[in-house]
């Protein structure tokens, strides 16, 4: 234990959130588990320390004082003294999911996250590429037939109406206009000229996205899945929150000229997670996180590099493949 | 007689603001650290300013002992106690025997002080002397953490090997307070062989002092007599033992208040006086809890609860959710939630573990 271990600790993984756990509490869970593997080193070695006694001086007659150096057990640094080596470790996460969506959900160790360390710079490059708006995939599921106030299917009840003139072409026509509107609200809000030659190549390889805060912008969304009441949706987008996608499934009911709720909010990636690399609750320990961290590093590292090496506009990332 | 800068003890300079005596003590003692010194020394006119450093700092020690002596009737604080035993061997017979006492013996600390004669640090002395010069640095007065004490405290000593975890009770000053006057051999250890007795292990006791670091104070008849009622309500010694390892509070209840608890429980929940018993026994943290319904340890029920929903929805989704005894493949609901995974995969939902991981990740 050591420094070799907390130096292995800094970094992005991701967990797999499920459903009804609040990501703060998640937050909290990873945080005790690592400190509960961080604490559980073997013990220091029992210290000594050197103290002089008075002692009378061996083969003399007289009774003559002297001073020995022995060593002499200390308590002073022992861990029922002390208390345990580490108290508070510094856990980010990256884009929340309320409490009731599920899906991968980035963390970030920063440098210096541990009280122990310290000393360490900050690592403002991860910090801003974490920020620097990847798009996120979710599979959101919607029921048609009803609406609710909070647009979630517990909510309280608002309206009730009929499906059966819904198919799957009518679906598919009005994601498509989705699609469009959001496509130029992307252009708006990352403020490109867009007569100018770089642009217009940025926008043919699809690399325009808005660096700064915008509403939630959807890059991509189609149907995977339609048996009426239920349809499942798949929704690529950036700057969202949870309840924005519940909205976005009312807002569909409605140009379907019926209503529609959300029964569930799935994310399937965040950035350069997706699922198979995200850790689930058992695996909440800290050799699995120190492992997920070591195994992402390089595609977190790849990604910094293609960020910083895009010239031009060198804010503008490439969609993660 | 004017005291200047440098012969302020370091120990004034040294006092940390987070400090185990209370504030009001502290302002008391540090305000006009000019005047302890000089209380102390009209008292010998014939002292030489020009002492060494040594002869000064444990004089300081002394005299700030009889101002406080002077000023406080309540015991005083731990920082004598400690700063005593750094002292030379002879005065530690006194130091040890003023440990309990609240009030010190003026006269005889004038005397001692009487006795010894003006050192100036060029006055040449013999090597025994210089031998016996104990130049340790001293002991700091105040601190916020027991670390700087126990290397020269004793009982402080024994209770880390028996496995009391210091670190949490430094945190609540008072207890610290506490442990730092207590004399092993007297106190501690009677009440360590009564906990014995009542049925606490070696290796437990370590775990129960942690928690329970007041029992230090509690009279040692009122607790013999509180496991003496218990006995008589029928609880068999094991019993006795399980609830109080379970709750280490249990014994600082007055009888009358245990007698209130139990009969409490026993009226509300309308059990018998043996069910009473069994449920007191299993969760005797009933008793010294609050009495209104304890949220305790939200944490482990919600992780409780995850499990069961996972994997009832697995065994549903496989079709395997059988809950009803009377039909074929019926599953019992303990076995459901008490035993591991790999197991639970296996042999309940038969299906592998990737299998459940997947499905996990697909809620």
């Amino acid at each position: 234990m050591g420094s070799a271990s907390l130096s292995r600790l800094q970094g992005l993984f991701a967990v797999y959130k499920p459903p009804g756990l609040k990501w703060k509490h998640l937050r909290d869970t990873v945080e005790l588990q690592l400190l509960k593997g961080l604490n559980a080193g073997k013990p220091p070695a029992p210290e000594q320390r050197v103290r002089f006694l008075l002692g009378p001086m061996e083969g003399s007659e007289e009774k003559e004082l002297t001073l020995t150096a022995t060593s002499v057990p200390s308590l002073t640094n022992h861990p029922l003294v002390c208390g345990p080596a580490f108290t508070h470790f510094k856990v980010g996460v990256g884009h929340r999911l309320d409490a009731q969506s599920s899906g991968v959900l980035g963390v970030r160790i920063p440098w210096g996250a541990c009280q122990v360390l310290g000393v360490g710079r900050g690592c403002r490059l991860l910090t801003d590429m974490y920020n620097a708006h990847l798009t996120k995939d979710y599979t959101v599921r919607g029921l048609l037939g009803k609406a609710t106030d909070d647009f979630c299917e517990d909510g309280r009840l608002v309206e009730k109406t009929t499906y059966d003139h819904v198919t799957r072409e009518k679906l598919d026509r009005i994601l498509a206009m989705i699609q469009g509107s959001h496509q130029k609200a992307l252009v708006m809000y990352s403020n490109l000229d867009l007569k100018t030659q770089e642009a217009y190549e940025m926008a043919v390889r699809g690399l325009i996205r808005p660096m700064n805060k915008s509403p939630m912008l959807i890059t991509g969304i189609r149907c995977l899945h339609f048996a009426p009441p239920e349809f499942l949706i798949e929704v690529q987008c950036m700057h969202e929150t949870q309840k924005e996608l519940r909205k976005l499934v009312h807002e569909i009911g409605l140009e379907l000229k019926t209503t529609a709720v959300c029964s569930r909010v799935r994310r399937t990636r965040d950035g350069i997670f997706t699922l198979d690399s995200a850790l689930l609750r058992t695996q909440w320990d800290l050799h699995s996180i120190q492992d997920a961290i070591q195994t992402a590093a390089p595609r977190v590292a790849a990604e910094l590099e293609k960020s910083l090496s895009s010239g031009l506009d060198t804010k503008q990332l490439p969609t993660p493949g | 007689m004017a005291l200047s800068a440098p012969q302020i003890p370091r120990w004034f300079n040294s006092v940390k603001l987070r400090s185990l005596i209370n504030a009001a003590q502290l302002t008391k003692r540090f305000t006009r650290p000019g005047r302890t010194l000089l209380h102390g020394f009209s008292a010998q006119p014939q002292m030489s300013p020009d002492n060494c450093f040594l002869q000064w700092g444990f004089k300081t020690y002394k005299t700030s002992s009889l101002w406080n002596s002077s000023q406080t009737t309540s015991s005083s604080s731990q920082e004598n106690n400690s700063a005593q035993s750094t002292l030379l061997p002879s005065m530690n017979e006194q130091s040890e025997k003023t440990q309990k006492i609240p009030s010190f013996d003026s006269e005889v600390f004038l005397e001692e002080l009487d006795d010894l004669p003006p050192l100036s640090p060029m006055q040449p002395i013999s090597e025994e002397e210089a031998i016996q010069i104990i130049a340790a640095p001293p002991l700091p007065p105040s601190s916020f953490t027991l670390r700087d004490y126990v290397d020269h405290s004793e009982t402080l000593q024994k209770l880390v090997l028996l496995g009391v975890d210091l670190s949490k009770i430094e945190k609540h000053p008072d207890a610290a307070n506490l442990l730092l006057r207590l004399d092993f051999e007297e106190d501690i250890k009677q009440i360590l062989l009564f906990l014995k007795d009542v049925g606490i292990e070696d290796n437990q006791l370590g775990a129960f002092l942690t928690k329970n670091y007041a029992i230090f104070s509690e009279d040692l008849e009122n607790m013999k007599t509180r496991v003496a009622y218990l006995h008589s309500k029928n609880f068999s010694k094991a019993d006795v033992a399980q609830m109080v390892r379970k709750a280490p509070f249990l014994l600082n209840f007055s009888v009358e208040r245990l007698d209130n608890r139990l009969g409490f429980f026993q009226k509300e929940l309308q059990l018998s006086v043996k069910k009473t018993r069994d449920l007191v026994v299993r969760l005797p943290r009933l008793l010294t809890g609050s009495l209104e319904p304890v949220k305790e340890n939200m944490k482990v029920f919600n992780t409780r609860l995850f499990k069961v929903k996972e994997r009832h929805l697995f065994l549903t989704y496989l079709g395997r959710a059988q809950y009803d005894p009377a039909k074929p493949n019926y599953i019992s609901l303990d076995k459901l939630v008490s035993i591991p995974d790999e197991i639970f995969c296996e042999e309940i939902a038969k299906a592998s573990v990737q299998d459940f991981e997947k499905f996990l990740k697909t809620l």
